[in-house]
């Protein structure tokens, strides 16, 4: 036997899911929904929510913020955790909804990690951008039942306003049941 | 009251971005019009590839490559990550790369290993087929591509071939007329 010839360690054990109000579930392949919702459109921004995928947990969409004369020199920042105070963290972009059951959600909370909570959940996980670009995923849990989703987006450091804009969630909640199941947990 | 930073003088404004051309994207204050097709490139008990999210523009076509391990995994392994490969001078892509293309109908292609074109060159002679953002990690990827020049009307095949996973070339044919009918609806917004 070589000196190399170790035996091969086995595999280390899989890491923990993360709870499904904080992120779409990995064993479901979502289903696209054709929507997009224009939230602003002046003439220095565009601000637009697009890219749906439906799970039957939630559902997931891009907040996209383009400017057209004035360059974004500041984050989106929402990579960062939100403030463990719940005041606004400096004009960093943040997002909301309003459930058709009347229930809200804001990025601004922050959701516990252990304990299933009795309120949706908005986060916003996954951004990036250069130029006069921005991008942000966002999460919402539960998927909402079947009516109209409100949708509202602030960002002080881009000089946008808390804006409101509405959703199909019919399409949503017709859209999750095309979502289709990987591996059972 | 500090000295040595404050010294230096502020910086200029950066210069606004260069547009795109048409090969590297769309085009600024552009949204695609959604294709109403899905196709399902591998299905096999181990693992899942989707081309999904189609957007069509008129001057190309965006879509996503959805991987997908049917089981719990830990692999991290990107199997649509060819250009770390690529820069090694020469080397045919390992059998754990998932080989991408697009077959026009008019005999054109364009395909995931091809190196892209010099940034500044504007008129590429052949299609080309770039990925543009994407993320995934543990058995799951999700990869945005942009297509250039949107193919014409007529079955547009997109192939793949995987040798690590068993997947011997396989071509899907989807409807070019419906490519078209959505890249007419595509928005632009940039004169509002």
């Amino acid at each position: 036997m070589g000196f190399f010839d170790a035996p091969a360690p086995s595999p280390p054990p899989l890491p923990p899911l993360p709870p499904p109000w904080l992120f779409p579930p990995d064993n479901v392949l979502g289903a696209f929904v054709p929507l997009r919702t224009v939230l602003i459109r002046s003439s220095s921004l565009l601000v637009v929510a697009e890219r749906f995928v439906a799970y039957p947990t939630g559902f997931e969409f891009t907040v996209r913020v383009q400017a057209r004369e004035a360059m974004i020199t500041e984050p989106m920042a929402a990579d960062a955790p939100p403030p463990t105070t719940g005041e606004p963290d400096g004009g960093a972009f943040r997002v909301g909804v309003v459930l058709p059951d009347g229930s809200r959600a804001s990025s601004q909370s922050r959701p516990a990690l252990e304990d299933e909570p009795n309120a949706p959940v908005v986060s916003a996980y996954r951004g990036g951008g250069d130029g006069n670009e921005r991008h942000q995923r966002c999460w919402v849990w539960p998927l909402p039942s079947d009516g109209p989703v409100r949708l509202v987006v602030e960002w002080p450091a881009a000089r946008v306003k808390e804006t409101w804009g509405e959703l199909d969630g019919a399409a949503i909640h017709t859209a999750a049941e095309r979502s289709e199941l990987l591996w059972e947990r | 009251m500090g000295t040595f930073f404050d010294s230096f003088p502020s910086p200029d404004p950066l210069p606004p971005p260069r547009p795109l051309l048409p090969w590297q994207g769309p085009a600024e204050l552009t949204f695609g019009g959604f294709v109403p097709l899905r196709a399902v490139l591998v299905d096999t008990e181990s693992v899942l590839v989707v081309v999904d999210r189609l957007l069509a523009h008129p001057t190309g076509l965006e879509f996503t490559v959805l991987v997908a391990r049917r089981h719990a995994s830990d692999d991290l392994a990107d199997p649509l990550d060819w250009g770390q490969h690529r820069g090694n001078g020469g080397l045919d892509p390992p059998a754990e790369v998932l080989r991408l293309g697009i077959a026009y109908v008019d005999g054109r292609k364009a395909s995931s290993l091809a190196r892209p074109p010099h940034w500044e060159e504007e008129n590429p002679k052949d299609p080309v087929l770039v990925m543009r953002s994407g993320h995934g990690s543990r058995g799951r990827w999700e990869k945005q591509y942009w297509l250039w020049p949107l193919p014409p009307e007529g079955p547009t095949g997109f192939v793949v071939h995987w040798p690590a996973e068993g997947v011997d070339e396989w071509r899907v044919d989807v409807d070019g007329a419906a490519i078209h009918a959505a890249a007419d609806q595509a928005l632009a917004l940039g004169d509002g």
